[in-house]
C-alpha cells in the first residue's frame, strides 16, 4: 500500500492533467482548470513547507554531527531564521493599529446592531474627519472599541489633527451623531500576526525586510552572479584550446559573436573595409553583424531546436514511465 | 617563456580583470551600437500600441541579474510612460525578485510625474506556481488580492482596466531563469497574446526558435539588447541621452577583449610548446635511434 498509493495518487493527477490539455471541452476547462490551479497552490504551497522542514533538519545534523565545513551549516541556519523573523516583524509593525475607546449610554446608541461592520466617522474639535470600523462592543460595560483606517505612521503627518492621548472626538455614522463630542482615549494596540496568509509583499512601510534585501540579499547574489566573470576568464584561458576540429569551430564561433557583441569592432571593421557600393555595405560593411546574425538564427537555431525537441521527447518518455508505474525512483 | 605564461598564477588573471573593470565603471563612456532585429522589433511592437494600453512585466530572476534587467526594465518604461501606456508588474515565478520591481518602476515613473496605482502598480509574488500561466487567462484578481504595497486589489484603477491576457497589448518576461520557454508552451500558445522577453547573454541562443516561430514579437538580449533599445530611443527622440545600458556596454567591451585576447594567447602558447615538445621529441627519437644503431 505504501507504494500503491502515490503511484495511483500520481497516475490520476498525470491523467486530469493530460485530460484538461488534450480534450479541450468547456466542462474540462471549467472543472479541471479550478482543480489544476487548487492543486497547484496546495502542493506548491506544501512543497514549501516540506523544503523548509528538510533544510532545517539537514544544517542541524550537519551541527549535531560536527561533520566538514559545519560552520556554513551554522551561517546558513542564522540566515535561514533571519529573513523571515524580518517578515513576521514587519507584520507585527504593520499590524499594530490605532483604537479608540469610550462608553456609552443608552441613550447614545440604543441599537448596538446597526454598529457592526459600519463605517463610522471620529471628528476632532478642529481639524479633519477620521474614519473607522467599530471593533468591539461590550454591551454590558457599554464600551466601544473603534479601529481607525489610519496607520502608526501616518500620525505626526503635518496636517494631522489627530494624535495619541486622550482628546475631544465626536462619533458619528454617516450624518447621525452616536456619542457628542467627549474626551476619548486614542491608543496603539498590536494585533500580532493578523496579516499573514496574504501573498508575499514587502510594504511601503515594511523596514526591515526591504533592508535586509536591499542590503544583504541583493549584494550577496550580485556579487556571487560578478564572480562567474572571474572563473569564466582563468577556466577560458587554462582550458579553452584547439585541440581538433571541432574545437576549433566552437572556438572561432565563440570569438566572433563576442566580438561582435562589442560595439567598437563594428568601428574599426567599417574604418578598416569601407563600403563603397550597396553590395559592399552587405558583404563587406555589416559583414561581420551578418555572420553572428547568421550563426545565432541557423546553426545556433538548429541545436537550439535540437536540444529543445531532445528534451521534450525525454520528457514525454520519463513522463509515460511515471503515468504507468515503471519508474519509481521519486518515491525515494 | 610560453611555459611560465601557460602556468600563469590565476590571480593576475584576476587582477588584470579587476582594473580593467572598474576603470571603465568609473569613466562611464557610452557606446553606441546599431539595433539587432529582435530589439528592433520589440521597440516596433511596443511602438505601435497608444496612449492608455497597457503592457505586463514578470520578473523571472534574482536579484543576481540585477545588472541585466534593470536596464532592460529601464528602456521598456521610458518607452512606455513616454507614450502614456500603463505598465504592471508581477514575479509570481520567483519570490526573490519581490524586493526589485517596484523601486525600479518609482525610479522612472517620478521622471515622467506618473502615479502608483492609476499609471503603474507592481503585484509581486503569489505562490501559485505554473497555474499562473492559466489563471492570468481569466482574472489576475484570482491570484491577487492585493499589490506589493498591501493595497486592497479593487482600489488599484490601473488593474480594473488589465486582468487578463487579451486586455494587455504586450506581455513580457524579463528572465534570469529558462522561463521564457514555459510562457511560450503554457500561456502564449494556448491563449495567443503578444509575447517578448528580456533575457541573459546565455540565454539568448535559446530564444530564436520561438523567435522565429512568431510566439515571440521580439527580444532583449543581455545588457547588449538593452544598450541597442537606448541606442533606439535616442534616434527617435524618446530620450536625449545615453543611459547605463549603453555606459555598462563599456565594461563589456573590455571584458570581452580581454577574454578573447588570453583565448587566442593561451592557444599561441599551447601551439609553441607542442612544436617545441614534438622537435624535442623528434630529435631525442634520432639520438636514441643512433645509439641504438651503433652510430655514437
Amino acid at each position: 500500500m505504501q507504494t500503491a498509493l502515490p503511484i495511483i495518487l500520481c497516475s490520476l493527477t498525470c491523467l486530469v492533467l493530460i485530460i484538461s490539455h488534450f480534450i479541450p471541452h468547456e466542462a474540462n476547462t471549467v472543472v479541471f482548470n479550478q482543480i489544476k490551479g487548487n492543486w497547484y497552490a496546495v502542493i506548491k504551497v506544501a512543497g514549501y513547507a516540506i523544503a523548509t522542514l528538510a533544510v532545517l533538519r539537514s544544517h542541524i545534523r550537519r551541527l549535531q554531527a560536527r561533520t566538514t565545513d559545519w560552520q556554513y551549516s551554522a551561517v546558513a541556519l542564522v540566515c535561514f531564521l533571519v529573513f523571515p523573523l524580518t517578515y513576521l516583524f514587519d507584520n507585527i509593525r504593520e499590524n499594530n493599529g490605532l483604537f479608540v475607546t469610550t462608553t456609552f449610554s443608552d441613550s447614545d446608541i440604543t441599537d448596538t446592531s446597526v454598529l457592526r461592520d459600519a463605517t463610522v466617522q471620529l471628528e476632532p474639535v478642529t481639524g479633519e474627519t477620521y474614519s473607522g470600523k467599530v471593533f468591539k462592543i461590550d454591551g454590558k460595560k457599554r464600551r466601544l472599541t473603534v479601529k481607525l483606517d489610519l496607520a502608526i505612521s501616518d500620525l505626526g503627518k503635518s496636517g494631522q489633527s489627530l494624535r495619541i492621548g486622550e482628546q475631544s472626538l465626536q462619533l458619528s455614522l454617516g450624518e447621525t451623531t452616536i456619542i457628542p463630542s467627549k474626551l476619548m482615549p486614542v491608543k496603539r494596540r498590536g494585533l500580532f500576526f493578523q496579516g499573514l496568509g496574504r501573498p508575499l509583499s514587502i510594504k511601503k512601510d515594511g523596514v526591515v525586510t526591504s533592508w535586509v534585501y536591499d542590503n544583504v540579499v541583493s549584494p550577496l547574489d550580485t556579487t556571487m552572479f560578478a564572480l562567474v566573470a572571474f572563473y569564466i576568464c582563468s577556466a577560458a584561458y587554462r582550458s579553452f584550446r584547439v585541440r581538433n576540429f571541432e574545437a576549433g569551430v566552437l572556438l572561432a564561433t565563440g570569438i566572433i559573436v563576442m566580438l561582435v557583441n562589442s560595439p567598437p569592432t563594428s568601428l574599426i571593421w567599417d574604418g578598416a573595409f569601407p563600403a563603397k557600393t550597396a553590395v559592399d555595405q552587405f558583404f563587406v560593411d555589416k559583414a561581420l553583424i551578418n555572420l553572428k546574425d547568421w550563426l545565432l538564427a541557423v546553426p545556433g537555431q538548429a541545436a537550439s531546436r535540437a536540444i529543445l525537441i531532445g528534451g521534450a521527447l525525454g520528457l514525454v518518455t520519463q513522463s509515460l514511465r511515471v503515468l504507468f508505474g515503471i519508474e519509481r525512483s521519486w518515491l525515494g | 617563456m610560453w611555459r611560465k605564461l601557460l602556468s600563469l598564477n590565476t590571480r593576475y588573471i584576476y587582477l588584470a580583470i579587476v582594473v580593467m573593470v572598474v576603470i571603465p565603471v568609473i569613466l562611464k563612456v557610452p557606446l553606441p551600437t546599431s539595433p539587432s532585429e529582435p530589439t528592433q522589433k520589440l521597440f516596433d511592437h511596443i511602438d505601435t500600441l497608444e496612449a492608455g494600453d497597457g503592457i505586463w512585466f514578470f520578473l523571472d530572476t534574482r536579484p543576481a541579474t540585477t545588472a541585466i534587467h534593470r536596464p532592460q526594465l529601464h528602456v521598456l518604461l521610458h518607452h512606455c510612460f513616454s507614450k502614456g501606456i500603463k505598465v504592471v508588474g508581477f514575479n509570481p515565478l520567483a519570490p526573490e525578485a519581490t524586493g526589485m520591481g517596484r523601486p525600479f518602476i518609482q525610479e522612472i515613473a517620478v521622471q515622467y510625474g506618473k502615479q502608483e496605482y492609476t499609471d503603474w502598480a507592481y503585484m509581486g509574488y503569489t505562490p501559485a506556481g505554473l497555474a499562473v500561466f492559466n489563471a492570468m487567462s481569466k482574472d489576475i484578481k484570482g491570484l491577487y488580492s492585493q499589490d506589493v504595497t498591501g493595497k486592497a486589489f479593487d482600489e488599484i484603477p490601473v488593474l480594473q482596466q488589465f486582468r487578463k491576457y487579451s486586455d494587455v497589448g504586450l506581455v513580457i518576461t524579463l528572465a534570469g531563469l529558462k522561463t521564457p520557454g514555459y510562457w511560450v508552451r503554457y500561456a502564449q500558445t494556448p491563449y495567443k497574446f503578444p509575447f517578448a522577453s528580456g533575457v541573459t547573454g546565455p540565454m539568448i541562443a535559446d530564444q530564436f526558435p520561438f523567435l522565429n516561430a512568431g510566439q515571440m514579437v521580439g527580444m532583449m538580449g543581455g545588457i547588449l539588447g538593452a544598450a541597442e533599445y537606448e541606442g533606439l530611443l535616442k534616434s527617435n527622440n524618446i530620450r536625449k541621452q545615453f543611459g547605463i545600458a549603453s555606459a555598462s556596454m563599456f565594461v563589456q567591451t573590455v571584458v570581452h577583449y580581454i577574454l578573447v585576447a588570453i583565448i587566442i594567447l593561451a592557444n599561441i602558447a599551447t601551439f609553441i610548446i607542442n612544436k617545441q615538445d614534438e622537435k624535442d621529441r623528434q630529435t631525442r627519437d634520432v639520438a636514441r635511434a643512433r645509439i641504438d644503431s651503433g652510430i655514437e
